[in-house]
């Protein structure tokens, strides 16, 4: 079986849920107080992908959402090989920056493949109209996510865990 | 001439002069043709034309038909002109290697580290064995009865007086080894000691590769691109060394010593040089990688030893030991009288030591006071004639009618470890060290603008920032919460303000340095949901403007 180790960046507006998010997939916390004072916080989790007979060594780096230092935040997403960009159903103005994470990301990790998680769906019902705030062809998926319910959680990260093993 | 031949030359006379004009023209054409020498001579005015009007019409194709020759004419040209080509090539040389520098630094890096590396590292060795050599030759020409009795006295307490020049039997062991990749983070290799435990080592790959990145960012200045080398906890030491694409971090109690930063050079260097290309483009998968080479340098790194050190300083250090052990005979055998005398003579001097090690002033230099029968000499160096002549006042104190011979020179040597250290570290802090942030906030109890007692501390730290920073100006916006109409907000908002600036003007900070706001608004982070009273009666402390350290022109 192969085994690949990849870097994840997780980015979002502050208060989206990207940290609820990791903590819901993965309850390895080893991290959560430490390297909050220098803007990420890292977290680690294995998955296995039986299509591609590959495992998957996740490293997650979670950016603080906050940070105002902006060229930290770059130097933290180049060499990420995945990206997850979480956006708030709740705050529409979250949903409009995603547009502007991925122009990041596309500035400085090129080669990262994207996944979209439009978080807090368990308070929002009906769905808005989603499509309008994503790039169709440069994400893999963007689906509505649920840290508290638990919806689509797992399925994000394995549609990013396949395309690690790719 | 016939008929005929009038006839004709009437008819086609001048044709036929035409046509041997040209038979001649052919025939030197002809010639020209096979003469080499003559065809060049015709074409060579024209050949620049040719490639001009080529270049223009197609440069491609030009390209195209050059460029399978261009190396071997180059590589033939060198061979054979080989200075010419240097003189035609030296004045871009530099500008293309900074060229390169730019665009592809990692590339430039790997390819001269494995020189460079070892380089330095032999060159700092040899800085301090000369060193090493230096303060043996010292310990080693100031013999006298004193100088034995000062190291036994130091032996006593417990501090070999080599361990007070410096601290050079610290002991310290690797305890662990990563090898990272430096754009990703990931983790390429792992050792550490068998009694040593590593949870997690992907993940401190990865915060390792976070806090470079964070300190390097901080730090960076003016597109400078400098590396962090070690971080001290208590008396662990994580030491870093980059090679391009990956860099290494050792992790080890005590301090970093030549022999195994040389080790770390060394070994990392084998690394790059080996599997350059398959630590740049790794992505994740180790078995691009030979780790089994990889580990075999670790493993060198990681069974460096202090004795190994050591036992190239013993050789250079036992002889001097002997001269103690025999001069001490010699001491013991000249009689009852002069063992007391030099009793009473070592007192002294322990007693000069201890003040000299306790002054402030003088603590951090080395200096040594040889007390004899009828005289005092000062020994060693201190940083001005004010210390020297404080040194000279105490040994007047405590010599008991002895004369003061002060020999103390005045000189900005570093003598003592400590302060070598410092001075060390101070080298590796920037120049500007950027004061980036002063975020502090003063709560407010409803209506009041009094600054509460807690908020001393707060106030302190401010005032000496502000004096670290003498360029510093801040700003004080003043808040309040909803209570109350537009106007009585203000005035309350502006009070506390007013408050803070008077206790920071308390505590020494300029007035002129402290600008006042006063804002009826909601604070930046409040709003409608997150807005709360307790929280908005507040004074914020802003900075205003570039900082920089008072000590950075230095």
């Amino acid at each position: 079986m192969k085994e690949v180790s990849k870097k994840i960046v997780m980015v979002g507006d502050f208060g989206v849920g990207k940290t609820s998010l990791i903590r819901r997939y993965i309850d390895n916390t080893f991290s959560d107080e430490y390297l909050v004072t220098i803007g990420v916080k890292i977290s680690r989790k294995h998955i296995e992908v039986p299509s591609r007979s590959c495992r998957a060594q996740l490293l997650l780096w979670d950016i603080e959402g906050r940070t105002d230092i902006k060229s930290l935040i770059d130097r933290y997403l180049v060499g990420a090989a995945g990206m997850i960009v979480v956006g708030d159903l709740t705050r529409p103005k979250t949903l409009e920056s995603i547009q502007e994470h991925i122009e990041r990301i596309d500035r400085l990790a090129p080669d990262a493949k994207v996944v979209v998680a439009f978080n807090k769906s368990d308070l929002c019902d009906p769905l808005p109209e989603l499509e309008r705030y994503v790039p169709k062809e440069r994400v893999l998926t963007a689906l509505p996510t649920s840290a508290k319910s638990g919806q689509n959680v797992e399925n994000l990260f394995a549609v990013l865990a396949e395309a690690m093993c790719r | 001439m016939s008929d005929y031949e009038t006839l004709r030359t009437l008819l086609v006379g001048r044709e036929i002069d035409a046509i041997d004009t040209l038979a001649k023209r052919i025939d030197a054409l002809a010639k020209e043709l096979d003469d080499p020498d003559a065809i060049l001579k015709r074409l060579s005015p024209q050949i620049d034309r040719v490639i001009e009007r080529n270049i223009g019409l197609n440069r491609d194709a030009l390209v195209d038909t050059l460029s399978p020759i261009i190396a071997d004419v180059l590589s033939h040209e060198i061979k054979n002109s080989g200075e010419v080509i240097a003189e035609a090539l030296a004045p871009v040389i530099g500008k293309a290697i900074r060229v390169q520098i730019k665009t592809q630094r990692d590339e430039v890096v790997d390819a001269l580290y494995p020189v460079i590396g070892s380089t330095v590292a032999k060159f700092v060795s040899q800085s301090f064995r000369d060193l090493l050599d230096t303060i043996n030759a010292q310990v080693q020409h100031t013999f006298s009865t004193a100088t034995i009795r000062r190291k036994l006295t130091a032996k006593l307490k417990g501090i070999p007086e080599s361990e007070l020049l410096l601290r050079e039997n610290l002991g310290w062991k690797v305890e662990a080894l990563f090898l990272v990749h430096k754009e990703t983070g990931l983790l390429l290799a792992q050792k550490n000691a068998p009694d040593i435990e590593i949870g997690e080592p992907e993940m401190i790959a990865s915060m390792l590769t976070a806090i470079r990145s964070f300190v390097n960012d901080w730090l960076a200045r003016g597109g400078s691109e400098s590396e962090i080398n070690q971080i001290e906890y208590g008396d662990a030491t994580i030491y870093l060394e980059v090679a391009g694409s990956c860099y290494v971090a050792v992790v080890l109690r005590g301090l970093v010593r030549p022999v195994l930063s040389e080790t770390v050079s060394r070994e990392l260097s084998a690394i790059v040089e080996e599997q350059m290309e398959a630590i740049r483009n790794f992505s994740g998968d180790l078995s691009t990688l030979d780790t089994e080479k990889i580990d075999t340098h670790l493993q060198k790194i990681l069974d460096v030893r202090p004795e190994n050190e050591s036992a190239a300083r013993e050789a250079r250090s036992r002889w001097p030991l002997y001269l103690i052990g025999l001069s001490l005979l010699g001491v013991l055998g000249y009689g009852g009288y002069r063992t007391y005398l030099s009793y009473h003579n070592a007192r002294i001097e322990t007693a000069l030591l201890e003040r000299y090690t306790h002054d402030p002033a003088l603590a951090l230099y080395r200096i040594l006071p040889h007390v004899q029968t009828r005289t005092v000499v000062l020994e060693g160096a201190v940083a001005d004639t004010v210390q020297r002549e404080k040194a000279e006042r105490i040994a007047q104190k405590w010599a008991a009618g002895r004369r003061i011979e002060n020999r103390l020179v005045v000189a900005q040597a570093p003598v003592t470890a400590l302060e070598r250290r410092v001075r060390t570290l101070e080298k590796r802090l920037p120049q500007t060290l950027p004061l980036r942030r002063l975020s502090s906030r003063f709560y407010f109890d409803y209506g009041s603008h009094r600054v509460a007692s807690r908020d001393r501390d707060k106030i302190d730290l401010i005032a000496s920032l502000m004096q670290l920073y003498p360029e510093t100006k801040i700003l004080l916006v003043g808040y309040s919460d909803r209570k109350g109409d537009k106007k009585g907000r203000l005035t309350v908002a502006k009070k506390r303000a007013e408050s803070v600036r008077r206790m920071l003007v308390d505590a020494g900070v300029a007035k002129g340095r402290i600008a006042l706001r006063a804002s009826a608004a909601y604070p930046e982070d409040l709003n409608a949901s997150t807005y709360s009273d307790a929280e908005a009666r507040r004074v914020e402390v802003h900075l205003v403007g570039e900082q920089q350290r008072k000590d950075s022109s230095q």
